[in-house]
């Protein structure tokens, strides 16, 4: 298992792996930390392609604008507007049916955060219609989706902040009898390059494929 | 593949900046930028692109600096593969001219000052020149493109395992001829 699935860690590292390569390859490397050496390595040995390249210098003032943006970000938040708009939409059935002030209340917080990402996720090949939406401070996370697989009695969705290329839990969601989304909430994600969706038993420490949910 | 000093060097940077040093990010962009601006061009075809995402990348980083995790790999690894990532987004988006970046014809201008020691690049660009041409076309399909296994098998009209075994072996190839001659992975 371990021999076949190492051999995919050079065109994970590529970011060439898709399919149900990819959501093997995944649900293994949170359990092996040879293989996410491995797959540093082939990181590190990627960069050369970029090194190989003739440089190019930036056009001189470059560096002076991102020294004068850096310098008065006064963090406007217009640009997350547009898919902020979506994600309140898609909350706001969600904090009606709840009436959870605190919750309506960190979710507000998390819009309001000029730190506040917005990452899509469209479904695998395992759930072609899945669509979702992390968003996201650095902090804490709430998630959003529509299309994924219903959940079979006693399961529950779980999202995965993936760092690097670790999976690590962030937690769970469940649907009431009707399907409707129930016990929303903020979670607590501290570092996260990427964000999956599986189905569970519980809350996992390695998610079991399929993968559901991936960023596009 | 970076010295130890140089990667000592990078992380101190990096921890500068996330208590909000601009100085250490103008070090950090006179190292980077030339090879960083190299590559986003490459993929994009591009100056004013490159330099668009060149210089959201920095502000980006200049934010989000304090979430740099040096067990993740190197300050560079970080650096450019952001980079690459944004570029290959912002390529995603404006897929009708994808053909057109593929086929222009691009010559970058050479860099007065590079930005990395020359002998270091000549051993990664040695590193790259000697894999064999069909494993470097899938490798830089995969790294400059974007694309992936299956995309890369159907616009070569090849099979995907025959483009898998390339893919692996060239990578393999290149790890080997970095590693080899730095003593391994810090």
């Amino acid at each position: 298992m371990h021999d076949e699935l190492e051999t995919l860690a050079p065109l994970y590292a590529l970011g060439a792996l898709d399919g149900d390569d990819l959501s093997r390859f995944v649900a293994h490397l949170a359990q092996c930390a040879e293989c996410r050496n491995v797959v540093r390595e082939h990181e590190e040995a990627a960069q050369a392609l970029a090194f190989a390249l003739p440089p190019v210098a930036p056009r001189p003032s470059l560096r002076q604008e991102i020294a004068a943006k850096v310098v008065r970000r006064n963090k406007p938040w217009a640009p997350l507007a547009a898919a902020a708009a979506f994600v309140i939409a898609s909350l706001a059935a969600v904090i009606v049916l709840r009436r959870s002030d605190s919750y309506a209340e960190k979710v507000v917080r998390l819009l309001k955060d000029p730190e506040t990402k917005v990452v899509q996720l469209v479904g695998t090949k395992d759930a072609p219609n899945a669509r979702g939406r992390v968003l996201w401070n650095g902090k804490e996370a709430v998630f959003v989706g529509t299309g994924l697989p219903d959940l079979p009695g006693g399961k529950v969705y779980e999202l995965w902040a993936i760092v690097a290329t670790v999976p690590k839990a962030a937690g769970t969601y469940t649907v009431d009898s009707r399907g409707r989304w129930k016990e929303k909430d903020v979670l607590p994600v501290p570092a996260a390059d990427a964000f999956a969706i599986t189905i569970e038993s519980g809350l996992r420490e390695a998610p079991t494929p399929p993968i559901y949910l991936l960023p596009n | 593949m970076d010295t130890g000093h140089r990667t000592e060097d990078d992380r101190e940077l990096v921890a500068r900046i996330a208590k909000g040093d601009e100085a250490a990010l103008g070090a950090l962009y006179d190292r980077y930028a030339s090879v960083a601006l190299a590559l986003a061009m490459r993929i994009l075809g591009d100056r004013a692109e490159g330099e668009d995402v060149l210089q959201n990348v920095l502000v980006r980083l200049w934010r989000q600096a304090g979430r740099y995790d040096p067990e993740k790999g190197t300050v560079s690894a970080w650096v450019l593969s952001s980079v690459r990532h944004a570029a290959i987004d912002r390529l995603r988006r404006r897929e009708a001219h994808r053909q057109a970046a593929e086929q222009a014809a691009f010559r970058p201008v050479p860099s007065p000052e590079p930005s990395s020691p020359g002998d270091e690049r000549q051993r990664m660009a040695r590193a790259v020149e000697s894999l064999p041409p069909d494993q470097r076309a899938v490798i830089e399909l995969a790294y400059f493109q974007g694309l992936s296994q299956t995309q890369i098998a159907e616009r070569l009209g090849e099979p995907l395992g025959t483009v898998k075994t390339r893919l692996r072996l060239g990578m393999n190839r290149l790890r080997q001829a970095l590693l080899g001659k730095s003593g391994g992975p810090t």
